[in-house]
C-alpha cells in the first residue's frame, strides 16, 4: 500500500479504476454465467421433453396392454437436438414402474426410479434429473446424463406409461466450457485494453494540469512574473486551479515589486547623503591649501566614509540576494573577463600593500583556456571574485604573491586564489562565511565583515562549490601560513 | 567644454558642479527632468551628467527623449541602483556610460575624459593589410571574411591595430588592454594572443601577429 501511495496519481487512478472494473466485470460475468447455465438447461430440458413427446407419439398400445412402436414417420427425423440421439438411452415402464422395454444400448434396465419420484410423477408429468453415467453402468461420451422421467397417457391406452430417457450432456458441457474459456481469456484481455485506455484517459484528464505545470515552470525570474496561466473556459477544477495559481502569482508579483521598491528606495536614501559626503570630502582634499591637522582629519573621515559605503553596498547586495533566485537575471558571462576586471580594480590596493597578483590561465585540453562562458549574474560574480581576491590581498604580508589560477577542466571550471597570509584557523573555517565575522579587527584589516557571507551566498546561487584549504603544506613543528580558496563552477 | 548636470539633489549637484568647474569644465545644473530638457534644447552641451531618479521623471526616459530630440553629445548616467539589469536599461536608452553612486570624484572625471577622448579620436575604422575593424559596429573582417571575437579579444586586436608595426611589450599590452600590470608569472596575455592568432592568423596568410621572444608581440606584415 505504501508503494502504491508513492506512485504517481496517474498510475494510482489507473490502477484503482482497473481494479474496480475487474471486480465489476467478474461479478457481471459470474451472474451472466449462472443465468446462461440456467437458460441452457431449461432449453435443453424443453428439447428433451419434446423428444420424449415425439417418442411417445410413436407408441401404440393395444387393449390388453401390449406395446407397439410405430416406426414411421419418425417425428424426430430432420430435427436438431443438443444431444446425439445415438447416445441416448430409453426405458419404458408401466405405471407401476415395471420395465417393459429398454433400449439396446442399455445392457440392463438400470434407470433409477424411486417411489417418491413415482408419486410426484402423477402430478408433475415430467421430472428432470442429472445422473452420472457410471450409475447406469454404461459407456458414454459424457460423464453425466440428463434423465427425463415422463408420464404419458393417451386415450385408448390401457394404462399410462412411464418413459425414461437419458441423454448425454457433453454438448452442453462443451458449450459451457467454451463460454467459461471465453470469459477466462476475454476478461484479462479486456482488462489490459481497459487498463491502457484508463491510463490514456487519466493522462488526457490530467493534461490540462500538466500543461499548467509546464507553463508555471516557465515563470522563473523577475521578468516573467507578469505572465499568467491561461484560464480555461469550462467551470471545472482545472479552471479553479488556474485561477488560484494566478492569484498566487498576483500576490507574488506585488510582494516582489514592493521588495524591489524597498531596495531601490533604501538604496537611494542611503546613497544620496553618502555621495554628497564623499563628493564634498574628495573636493576638499583636492584643494591644496590645507593645514596638516585638517588634512589628516579629512583623510581619516574619507576612510570611514568608504567603509560606510562598502557596508551599505554589501547590505543592499545581501537584501537582493535574499530576495532569492528570482531577483537575479542570469545571462551568459565570461569568467575570464569578470576575473580580469576584478584584478584591474584591485591593482591599486595590491600596489599599496606591495602584493603582486599573478594570473594564470590553464586548460586540460590546450586551446580551451577561454571556453569559460557560463550562465550567471555578472555583477554578483564580480562581487564574489572581488571578495575572495580582495581578502587574499588584504591578508597577505608585504612583498608576497597572490596566485590566481583559472583551470578549464572537461567537467568544470576551477578558479583558485592562493595567498601567503596567516591562514584560517580550523575552528574558523565555517565561521568566516557567517555575517560580520572578522579574523582581524577592522582597524588592522578593513572591511564590513559581510564579504565572505555574500560571496558564499552568490556561490550557492550559481552552484559554485567553495573549497578552502588552510594552512597550506603544514610542516612539522611549524605553523605554515597561507590559504587557498578554490571555486568550482559547473560547466 | 560645456557640461549639464541634471540632478535634483541640490548638494550633490552643487559638489559635482564645483568639482567640474575646478577641473576646467563649464558646468550648469538643472534640478528636474523638464528643466534639463529645456536647457539642453536652448543651448549646446557636450555632455550631460544625468541622475536616474528625478522628481518629475525617470533618467532613462529623459535619456531616450534627449536622443529623440537629436541630442548629439554624451550622456553619463548617475544612479544609486547598481545591478546589471539597470545598467543594460540605461545604456539601451541612449546613455554612453554609467556610474553608480557613491562614486570617487576622480572616477567621474576619468569617465568624462574618456568620453570626450572618444569624440576627439574620431576614427571609427581601423585597418592593417587585409585586416579591418569597425569600432562602431564592433566587427572584424580579414580578406572579407567576418571574424567573431570576444570583447577582450577585440580590445587586444584594437590595441595592436592602433600600434601596427610597433613592437609592444607585455607591460604595455597589460596596462592598455586590461589596466593590469602583469608580471612574468601570468600567462593571460599569451593565452589571449594565442586565441586571437587562431582566429585572425591561422586561417589566413601571411601571418600578422608575431612573437618577439623576451620582449612581447608585434603586428606586422610577413616574414621579415
Amino acid at each position: 500500500m505504501n508503494i502504491l501511495r508513492r506512485q504517481g496519481i496517474r498510475l494510482r487512478l489507473g490502477l484503482l479504476y482497473l481494479s474496480l472494473f475487474a471486480v465489476g466485470l467478474s461479478v457481471f460475468c459470474a451472474v451472466l454465467f449462472q443465468y446462461f447455465q440456467r437458460a441452457q438447461i431449461q432449453a435443453f430440458d424443453t428439447t428433451l421433453y419434446n423428444y420424449a413427446v415425439d417418442i411417445s407419439t410413436n407408441l401404440e398400445m393395444d387393449f390388453v396392454g401390449r406395446l407397439f412402436v410405430v416406426n414411421s414417420p419418425r417425428p424426430e427425423a430432420g430435427k436438431f437436438f443438443p444431444f446425439r440421439l445415438l447416445g441416448s438411452f430409453l426405458e419404458i415402464r408401466d405405471s407401476q414402474g415395471k420395465v417393459l422395454v429398454y433400449s439396446r444400448s442399455l445392457n440392463e434396465p438400470t434407470m433409477p426410479l424411486d417411489l417418491e419420484t413415482l408419486q410426484r410423477l402423477e402430478q408433475e408429468k415430467a421430472i428432470f434429473k442429472t445422473i452420472t453415467t457410471a450409475s447406469l453402468g454404461v459407456e458414454s461420451t459424457s460423464p453425466d446424463l440428463r434423465l427425463l422421467t415422463y408420464w404419458t397417457h393417451r386415450t385408448g391406452w390401457k394404462e399410462p406409461l412411464i418413459l425414461q430417457i437419458a441423454v448425454p450432456l457433453d454438448l452442453l458441457r462443451r458449450e459451457r466450457r467454451d463460454l467459461l474459456l471465453f470469459f477466462l481469456l476475454g476478461i484479462p484481455a479486456f482488462l489490459v485494453i481497459a487498463g491502457m485506455a484508463g491510463i490514456g484517459l487519466s493522462r488526457r484528464a490530467l493534461k490540462p494540469v500538466h500543461d499548467m505545470t509546464v507553463k508555471a515552470r516557465g515563470i522563473t525570474g523577475v521578468d516573467k512574473l507578469t505572465e499568467r496561466i491561461p484560464v480555461p473556459v469550462p467551470p471545472d477544477e482545472i479552471r479553479e486551479l488556474a485561477q488560484t495559481f494566478n492569484g498566487l502569482l498576483d500576490r507574488l508579483e506585488r510582494a516582489f515589486a514592493s521588495q524591489e521598491r524597498f531596495i531601490a528606495n533604501a538604496s537611494h536614501q542611503l546613497r544620496t547623503p553618502l555621495t554628497i559626503l564623499k563628493g564634498e570630502l574628495d573636493l576638499l582634499r583636492k584643494s591644496a591649501a590645507l593645514a596638516d591637522g585638517v588634512r589628516s582629519g579629512l583623510d581619516s573621515a574619507a576612510v570611514e566614509i568608504n567603509r560606510l559605503i562598502l557596508l551599505v553596498h554589501d547590505l543592499l547586495l545581501l537584501a537582493r540576494l535574499e530576495a532569492g533566485h528570482d531577483s537575479i537575471a542570469f545571462t551568459g558571462v565570461r569568467i575570464d573577463e569578470v576575473l580580469m576586471k576584478v584584478v584591474a580594480r584591485l591593482q591599486k590596493l595590491a600596489h599599496n600593500k606591495q602584493v603582486q597578483i599573478t594570473t594564470h590561465f590553464f586548460a586540460e585540453k590546450p586551446g580551451s583556456e577561454l571556453d569559460v562562458e557560463m550562465q550567471g549574474d555578472e555583477e554578483l560574480l564580480d562581487s564574489m571574485f572581488e571578495n575572495f581576491i580582495e581578502n587574499a590581498v588584504k591578508y597577505s604580508p608585504p612583498n608576497s604573491v597572490v596566485e590566481l589560477t583559472m583551470k578549464v577542466l572537461p567537467q568544470a571550471i576551477e578558479v583558485s586564489v592562493r595567498d601567503k597570509g596567516p591562514g584560517v584557523p580550523p575552528e574558523l573555517r565555517q565561521k568566516i562565511f557567517e555575517r560580520f565575522t572578522r579574523i582581524q579587527p577592522s582597524n588592522i584589516v578593513p572591511g564590513s565583515g559581510l564579504g565572505l557571507s555574500i560571496a558564499a551566498e552568490i556561490a550557492r546561487l550559481h552552484n559554485v562549490k567553495i573549497n578552502l584549504v588552510s594552512p597550506l603544506e603544514p610542516a612539522p613543528g611549524q605553523f605554515s601560513p597561507g590559504t587557498e580558496v578554490t571555486l568550482t563552477f559547473p560547466s | 567644454m560645456r557640461v549639464l548636470v541634471i540632478e535634483d539633489e541640490k548638494k550633490t549637484a552643487s559638489f559635482i558642479r564645483k568639482g567640474l568647474q575646478e577641473a576646467g569644465y563649464v558646468a550648469e545644473v538643472a534640478e528636474s527632468a523638464s528643466a534639463g530638457l529645456t536647457m539642453s534644447a536652448n543651448s549646446e552641451f557636450d555632455l550631460i551628467v544625468l541622475d536616474v531618479m528625478l522628481p518629475d521623471g525617470n533618467g532613462i526616459d529623459v535619456s531616450r527623449q534627449l536622443r529623440n530630440e537629436g541630442f548629439k553629445g554624451f550622456i553619463l548616467m548617475l544612479t544609486a541602483l547598481n545591478s546589471t539589469r539597470d545598467k543594460v536599461r540605461g545604456l539601451d536608452s541612449g546613455a554612453d556610460d554609467y556610474l553608480a553612486k557613491p562614486f570617487e570624484f576622480d572616477e567621474l572625471l576619468a569617465r568624462i575624459r574618456a568620453l570626450l577622448r572618444r569624440k576627439e579620436g574620431g576614427r571609427t575604422k581601423l585597418s592593417f593589410e587585409d585586416l579591418q575593424m569597425d569600432l562602431v559596429l564592433r566587427k572584424v573582417q580579414r580578406s572579407g571574411a567576418e571574424i567573431s571575437l570576444t570583447q577582450k579579444e577585440f580590445s587586444l586586436l584594437e590595441y595592436f591595430l592602433r600600434n601596427a608595426n610597433r613592437p609592444l611589450t607585455r607591460t604595455e599590452i597589460g596596462e592598455n588592454v586590461w589596466d593590469v600590470h602583469f608580471d612574468n608569472e601570468s600567462n593571460v596575455i599569451d593565452v589571449y594572443v594565442r586565441h586571437l592568432r587562431k582566429k585572425i592568423d591561422e586561417p589566413f596568410a601571411p601571418r600578422l601577429l608575431h612573437t618577439l621572444t623576451g620582449y612581447g608581440y608585434v603586428l606586422k606584415r610577413g616574414d621579415q
